[in-house]
């Protein structure tokens, strides 16, 4: 690409490099048992965080079932309740619910599309979720949690495409 | 390297009060102690201007706010702040074009929520020991989109010919960049 006097380069103080050493920190290893001792430690205000945002979707697919006018609306509180669950999930030893909350953000997307079958494949995503955290399901879930992500992942797709 | 990152402020502006606490769990392992956690735009820009962070991370949705607008009002200097201040977002917003708007507003670096400890402090890092010039061109000012060039480094090469290339190279699209090593939840799973 040929040189543009429209472009100006700016090289700011790095004052940041007067505020960091280059040793004395702790390791990379160290940081990341601290770490994640700490969030062990969230352990459990995580499952009542969780339990929470579970009850709300519980409670938003019902509305949104039972009012199609309101369904939009209710649709964009899911996603903004499910987008929370898929980012913490993982941090907190439950990759399956960061699976399933991201297939359900992106089968309801911008929240512009409401059917009845999407808010059946939504309520099969919340029922999933709960069956994660009642079953106490860390990790991925085995054969059985690829299984059900893969089977959520082609409805997602299907109902999509239609 | 192991970096002592125990005097940085950073500020958290996210409107999930749990990722609060996540973050000061992660930040607090890596030494960061002064961690102030907001959850909305206007008291985003209330600390930036009393309280002076170092560093800046933000989701791409804070409630109903954009936080990506908000990087672009940063950008601009909106309010007092401080335009150059290195920009983290952390988001999970993934899609393909979230990560080129959080570029084209001027963000430093993107990361994907369930958040890793390990990219977390690769990329604060970064910012801190690579920091990279900024562009100013029609549309766009923030950080150069490409990474730090042995070009750019020193005062004594600002405003040559060498620049003018570099800046030019850095307005190439480079999403690919921005998003090495974004933690996408299906890659996990594999």
């Amino acid at each position: 690409m040929k040189p543009n006097a429209q472009f100006e380069v700016i090289n700011p103080p790095n004052t940041l490099a007067g505020k960091v050493k280059a040793t004395g920190g702790p390791e990379l290893d160290t940081i990341v048992r601290e770490a994640e001792e700490a969030l062990e430690d969230l352990q459990e205000s995580y499952s009542v965080w969780v339990r929470q945002d579970l009850d709300q979707l519980d409670r938003l697919l019902r509305q949104a079932l039972a009012n199609p006018d309101s369904a939009a609306q209710k649709l964009k509180a899911i996603h903004q309740t499910s987008h929370d669950i898929k980012g913490q999930g993982a941090t907190f030893e439950f990759p399956l619910l960061t699976h399933i909350a991201a297939s359900l953000c992106t089968l309801i997307g911008d929240g512009g599309r409401s059917n009845e079958v999407l808010l059946v494949l939504a309520r099969i995503h919340v029922d999933a979720l709960n069956v994660v955290l009642k079953e106490n399901i860390r990790g991925m879930g085995g054969a059985q949690g690829k299984q059900m992500i893969e089977m959520l992942r082609a409805a997602v797709e299907k109902v999509l495409a239609e | 390297m192991a970096y002592d990152f125990s005097a940085l402020k950073v500020l958290v502006v996210d409107d999930n009060a749990h990722m609060h606490q996540i973050m000061r769990s992660i930040l607090g392992a890596m030494r960061i102690k002064d961690v102030r956690c907001v959850a909305d735009v206007e008291q985003a820009f209330d600390e930036l201007g009393s309280w002076g962070p170092d560093i800046v991370i933000v989701d791409v949705m804070i409630g109903d706010q954009d936080g990506l607008d908000f990087v672009e009002q940063v950008r601009g200097g909106e309010r007092g702040a401080n335009p150059y201040i290195p920009v983290l977002v952390l988001t999970g917003h993934t899609e393909r074009r979230q990560i080129t708007r959080a570029r084209d507003v001027g963000v430093h670096e993107v990361l994907a929520k369930p958040v890793s400890i390990e990219n977390l402090y690769r990329r604060l890092a970064a910012m801190v020991v690579q920091p990279r010039p900024f562009v100013r061109a029609k549309g766009y000012f923030g950080p150069c989109r490409r990474r730090q060039e042995k070009s750019f480094q020193g005062p004594e090469r600002r405003g040559s010919s060498e620049d003018s290339d570099a800046a030019a190279e850095a307005m190439v699209p480079a999403v690919e960049e921005l998003t090495e090593g974004l933690d996408d939840p299906q890659g996990e799973a594999a």
